[in-house]
C-alpha cells in the first residue's frame, strides 16, 4: 500500500492527522432541485468590489468627487464637439 | 451488507435505492477530500452535489472490471472540481478587482499549519497525498482518478511528502 510510505514519517503523520474536516449538515440529503441550489446560490454572502474604495478616507473622497470630474469631462467634452 | 458495487447495480436497473445507498456511504469521503483540496465550504458542497447529478447522467458507463464506485465517483469530482477552478481563473484574470482580498501572510514567528502546508503544495501532488493519505486508495484507483500513469503516481508521492516534510520541518523542529 502507498499509505506505507508515511511510516518512517511518524511527525508527519501526526501533523497530517490533526487536519479533521467537519462535514456541514447540508449534505446529509442529497437536493435534487437545481432551483434549490440557484437559490442558496445567491443567498450566499459575496464580495463587494467597492469595498477597497470606500474603506480608505482618500478612496471615499474619490467616489464623492467621481460624479464631479465626470460631469466636467462630459462638459468639457460636449463643448469641444461643438 | 452489499458493497458499493452491489448497490451501483441496484441503481443502474432503476431502483433510487441503490442511488440513495451510495450517495449516504461517499458523500463524506468526497467531501473530504474536495474540501482538502480546496479549503472552500461551499465550492466542495457544490461539487458533491454535481458529482451524484452527473452520476444519475452517467450511471450506465460504470464497469466494475475497470475500478470501484469510490474511484468512479472521486474521478467525476476531480474533474469537475479542477473544471471549476480553471474556470475561476479565466474569470479572475478578466475581472480582478472580484478577486477576494489575499490571505493572511505568515509572520515569522507564525507558524504554518497542516492544512496551509497542503494547500500550498502543487496540484498535481496535492491530489495524490490526500487520495493516499486520507483515503487510502490504492496506487491503481489513483491513477484512474487522475487520469495519470501508474508510475507517475508514486514519483507525485515521494514529491509531495518531501515538500510537505520541508514546508513543516522547520516547525517541527522548533
Amino acid at each position: 500500500m502507498l499509505k506505507n510510505e508515511f511510516h518512517k514519517e511518524q511527525w508527519l503523520k501526526d501533523s497530517l492527522d490533526q487536519d479533521k474536516v467537519e462535514i456541514p449538515e447540508q449534505l446529509i440529503t442529497y437536493k435534487k432541485s437545481r432551483w434549490q441550489r440557484f437559490i442558496q446560490y445567491l443567498a450566499s454572502p459575496t464580495k463587494d468590489p467597492l469595498e477597497p474604495i470606500y474603506s480608505s478616507s482618500v478612496g471615499y473622497t474619490s467616489l464623492k468627487l467621481l460624479p464631479i470630474v465626470t460631469a466636467v469631462f462630459i462638459t468639457i467634452l460636449q463643448i469641444m464637439l461643438q | 451488507m452489499m458493497s458499493n458495487e452491489e448497490w451501483m447495480e441496484v441503481y443502474k436497473n432503476g431502483d433510487i435505492e441503490g442511488f440513495e445507498q451510495l450517495y449516504s456511504r461517499l458523500y463524506e469521503p468526497l467531501y473530504c477530500f474536495l474540501f482538502r483540496y480546496t479549503r472552500e465550504e461551499q465550492l466542495s458542497i457544490d461539487i458533491v452535489q454535481d458529482t451524484f447529478e452527473r452520476l444519475q447522467y452517467i450511471k450506465q458507463d460504470f464497469d466494475q472490471q475497470k475500478g470501484t464506485v469510490k474511484a468512479f465517483l472521486f474521478q467525476i469530482a476531480y474533474r469537475l472540481m479542477i473544471n471549476k477552478l480553471n474556470r475561476r481563473k479565466k474569470w479572475r484574470t478578466l475581472f480582478p478587482f472580484l478577486v477576494p482580498t489575499e490571505s493572511r501572510r505568515l509572520s515569522a514567528d507564525e507558524k504554518l499549519t497542516v492544512q496551509e502546508a497542503i494547500l500550498q503544495l502543487p496540484e498535481k501532488q496535492r491530489a495524490v497525498i490526500l487520495l493516499v493519505y486520507y483515503h487510502d486508495l490504492p496506487q491503481e484507483e489513483i491513477a484512474q482518478i487522475l487520469s495519470i500513469p501508474l508510475g507517475t503516481v508514486k514519483s507525485r508521492l515521494h514529491n509531495a511528502i518531501k515538500t510537505l516534510k520541508e514546508e513543516l520541518k522547520e516547525d517541527f523542529d522548533a
